[in-house]
């Protein structure tokens, strides 16, 4: 039986509502609440050493566009070793590594960087110290191509005892969370928005143990979602873990419950109306699709037939196109007949014209009109002269002698009647003709056949269309009339649900009461200090602060009451300051509250903070070391200031344009 | 050259007219013009013209109906087409130089010329037919491979019947391609177009006579 089952029990009962103990207690174990509070017992958290290698580039004029051939190198040799109370970091030149020894550090104490990125490509090995407790821890890690590698130990009486090894930002952080939330006596913040639960471990804890200048918001840490939960564990607030998973918890359910109201909320709007409108469009959409024919036609083979007809219509238009060539043909051979008929008429005529006059007597010259006398036409016979224009006759068998001579001579070729040889090419002609026209008459058909085919094809592919937009709308109508009897449906009220939901939420108003009833007297001393250090640290017309649960602050200034967010960034920086020591004073002297008393500043006088009022601080700071057990590291571009105020044992200052590393 | 020479024997033999006092005594039949002797060879050479005229003296009703018969023969048979000799056409319209031809006719006494004007330009050429030529012409009718020409040339003469030889160009200048012919180009064919015409005709004729045989 636990302390919250007990009480939850008990409140039920006297609302009339009880429930069985044992199953409160069920309920709050599944819910991850823990069954007993713990009062905050401070734990220490040191830097002992931190040590880097590596090679940096750099400038000799910082502030100033340098060509990246003046550039230069050098190694890192950062190897330092604070010491409790204050320690400073400075140099008298901006961008000479001051917050990268914070950094360093940080990234060493939490896996997660905050290095520049060209920084982070400079470092090749990290070794840093710290002390839980006075129980040393070492993390080492390589770094090669921007990802970290190593391992994190523990001393222990008979040498080093190995805690983890990582590989990649991940592990890293994983591990270092393991190791620090564990020893710190932290308990990890599980915060429930929109249905999603998420949980803040390490990373958030140590970056609320830094005060950056830039960085002034919340009061306590650097998550405003967080403000709240991160003041309660350091406070020290016994109840604040039990509290915060509670809470948690009953977000759960209850966002679950309004999920569920939200169901409820939409099915009542659902009119019946509604509904019978959905049923209609169902029918209709179903009658729709009846109409198509059930054959699916096939998309592909449209396709097909489209690219058949187009072969089909390439065939004919080849056809044609033989055709035409063979038709040319044909009138070429049939004129060249003709002409070779008309050759063979002309010299046949041309023969028997010869002969007919040749049988006649010649009376006189055509050209001269000389008569040609009977005994000139006699004599031809035996001089073998024409009687008009006395040429010698040239005889035929001579001629034949000839011929037979040629022939002897030359190769004895087949003698090929042309006119037979044109008949045969033209009737040759004319079979081609009549087959290729013969082919042509199939394949224009075959053509029309296959146009025809192409053009129902494309038809039915819009029939297929217009199918499938009617089974698209039959699905539509079909999941619309579902999605409302889904909606019409009464979700049921789950009794154990509804059980769970009211444990729950009594429990969370109980240990929200009872945190608050435990930090307040806790706050209150908080609230006193940060005033008195406040004014130490230069506000000295801030005369009262009322630091509440919530995180928020009412400021008294001057007479007038202000919130935090209404003061000026350098009170602001002076009471983040204060409020960070407040709660390590407080756990120190009282010892309540879980602030591991460390706490890096970073840059201080970046903030509207004088010169003097730096030194101010820094001494006040100085001045609470020495009776509160902290380790506070500041950096800032005032080395000079720091080395007036701080011992030179936890002085890391470089002058002039010098790196700190 | 001989058929030519050919050609020219049977256009004299069978379009010539009688000779006149005055003429030379050997003449027995005349052709008082070259441009009336070149259209009548147009003619000749020309089966498609002459079957187009032909068609023409049927439709003016001035040959009877059975000539359509002659004017489809002319058109479709071969051997017309055998004897196709296309002739340019000329500022005088059809024209080829018959000296050559003529020559070989005269060197035979069958044929003479007679030429009226000076020697560098002649006014009138007058071409006779001898006795020895109408002898010549006979046998020529009797010759199986060289009577087609004088049975042409008697469709020539029908056709042309006696205008003279400025008439004879003009109605071949009526015959539309011998008109659109440029000048020294060979006249072009019109066979589809008479063919056409000679349908046209039939149609209208048995269009005509339809009634009357149906009635």
């Amino acid at each position: 039986m636990t302390k919250l089952g007990d009480a939850v029990a008990r409140d039920l009962e006297r609302r009339g509502k009880a429930i069985d103990q044992s199953r409160i207690e069920r309920i709050l174990l599944d819910a991850g609440v823990s069954s007993t509070a713990s009062r905050g017992v401070p734990a220490r958290l040191r830097v002992r050493r931190v040590w880097v290698t590596g090679e940096k580039l750099y400038s000799e004029r910082p502030t100033e566009e340098t060509p990246p051939a003046e550039m230069k190198t050098a190694p890192i040799k950062l190897d330092w070793q604070p010491g409790d109370g204050v320690n400073g970091v400075g140099s008298e030149a901006n961008l000479r590594g001051k917050s990268s020894v914070l950094h360093f550090a940080i990234w060493a104490l939490t896996g997660r960087s905050y290095l520049q990125a060209d920084v982070e490509t400079w470092v090749e090995h990290v070794s840093a110290e710290f002390h839980v407790d006075e129980v040393p821890l070492f993390v080492d890690f390589d770094v090669r191509g921007g990802m970290p590698s190593g391992t994190v130990t523990q001393k222990t009486r008979s040498g080093h005892a190995s805690l983890g090894s990582f590989f990649g930002h991940a592990e890293f952080e994983s591990l270092m969370g393991s190791v620090m939330l564990d020893r710190l006596r932290l308990d990890a913040i599980s915060v429930f928005s929109k249905g999603t639960e998420t949980e803040h471990a390490w990373p958030s804890y140590a970056a609320a143990l830094a005060v950056h200048a830039d960085k002034l918001d919340p009061i306590v840490g650097n998550e405003n979602t967080l403000k709240t939960r991160i003041l309660q564990m350091f406070v020290g607030t016994r109840w604040a873990a039990v509290d915060a998973q509670v809470a948690t918890a009953f977000k759960a359910a209850d966002y679950e419950r309004e999920v569920l109201i939200e169901k409820r909320r939409a099915a009542a709007s659902v009119t019946t109306s509604a509904l019978r409108q959905a049923e209609t469009r169902l029918r209709e959409a179903e009658a729709a699709l009846e109409v198509f024919d059930p054959t699916q036609p096939d998309v592909d083979a449209v396709f097909a037939l489209a690219s058949v007809a187009s072969a089909r219509a390439q065939q004919a238009h080849e056809l044609s196109m033989r055709l035409m060539v063979a038709r040319t043909a044909l009138s070429g051979a049939e004129e060249q007949l003709r002409t070779e008929q008309m050759r063979r008429q002309a010299a046949e005529e041309d023969a028997v014209a010869r002969r007919l006059f040749n049988g006649m007597a010649p009376k006189a010259c055509p050209r001269c009109a000389a008569e040609v006398t009977a005994a000139r036409y006699e004599a031809e016979v035996t001089a073998h002269e024409c009687s008009m224009c006395k040429n010698e006759f040239t005889i035929l068998a001579d001629l034949d002698e000839a011929s037979a001579a040629a022939v002897v001579d030359n190769e004895v070729e087949e003698p090929v009647d042309p006119l037979e040889a044109l008949q045969a090419a033209i009737a040759e002609a004319d079979v081609d003709i009549s087959r290729l026209e013969g082919e042509l008459r199939e394949a224009d058909r075959s053509r029309l056949d296959a146009e025809n085919a192409a053009q129902r094809g494309r038809g039915r592919l819009g029939a297929a269309r217009a199918r499938l937009e009617a089974e698209i709308d039959l699905a539509r109508a079909e999941s619309a009339l579902g999605a409302l009897r889904e909606a019409m449906r009464p979700e049921p009220s789950s009794p154990v649900d509804d059980e769970r939901h009211l444990v729950l939420e009594v429990a969370s108003r109980l240990t929200k009461k009872w945190v608050k009833e435990d930090q307040g007297p806790l706050l209150e001393a908080v609230s006193l200090a940060i005033a008195r250090l406040a004014r130490e640290f230069g506000s000295t017309n801030i005369t009262a602060v009322t630091l509440k649960g919530n995180g928020n602050m009412d400021v008294e200034k001057g007479g007038a009451v202000t919130g935090y967010s209404g003061l000026t960034n350098g009170e602001k920086l002076r009471i983040k300051l204060a409020a960070a020591i407040a709660l390590i004073e407080i756990g120190h002297s009282d010892g309540v509250g879980r602030h591991p008393g460390l706490l890096f500043v970073d840059s201080p006088a970046a903030e509207e903070i004088p010169e003097a009022d730096l030194r101010t601080m820094l001494e006040a700071m100085a001045t609470v070391a020495q009776k509160t057990d902290l380790q506070i590291i500041v950096a800032t571009r005032h080395g000079r200031i720091l080395s007036e105020v701080i011992g030179p044992q936890n002085l890391l200052v470089a002058t002039g344009s010098n790196f700190v590393w | 050259m001989m058929q030519h020479a050919i050609r020219l024997l049977a256009i004299l033999s069978e379009c010539s007219e009688p000779v006149k006092t005055g003429d030379p005594p050997e003449g027995i039949a005349v052709i008082r013009a070259e441009l009336r002797l070149q259209a009548l060879d147009f003619w000749l050479r020309n089966p498609d013209y002459l079957a187009g005229e032909l068609l023409t003296k049927v439709e003016d009703h001035d040959l009877p109906a059975h000539y359509l018969s002659v004017v489809e023969h002319l058109l479709n048979n071969p051997e017309p087409d055998l004897h196709w000799y296309p002739m340019p056409r000329w500022h005088h319209g059809a024209y080829e130089a018959i000296d050559d031809a003529f020559s070989v006719l005269s060197a035979y006494g069958l044929a003479l010329v007679r030429r009226m004007g000076g020697v560098q330009k002649t006014a009138r050429s007058q071409f006779f037919l001898t006795h020895a030529g109408r002898v010549a012409a006979a046998d020529l009718a009797k010759e199986r491979v060289l009577s087609w020409y004088t049975e042409q040339a008697k469709l020539v003469a029908l056709v042309a019947g006696s205008d003279n030889g400025s008439t004879l160009k003009k109605r071949q200048y009526q015959q539309a391609e011998y008109a659109r012919t440029k000048l020294g180009v060979n006249i072009a064919p019109i066979h589809s177009a008479v063919r056409g015409r000679l349908e046209a005709f039939r149609t209208t004729v048995s269009g005509s006579l339809a009634p009357v045989a149906g009635g």
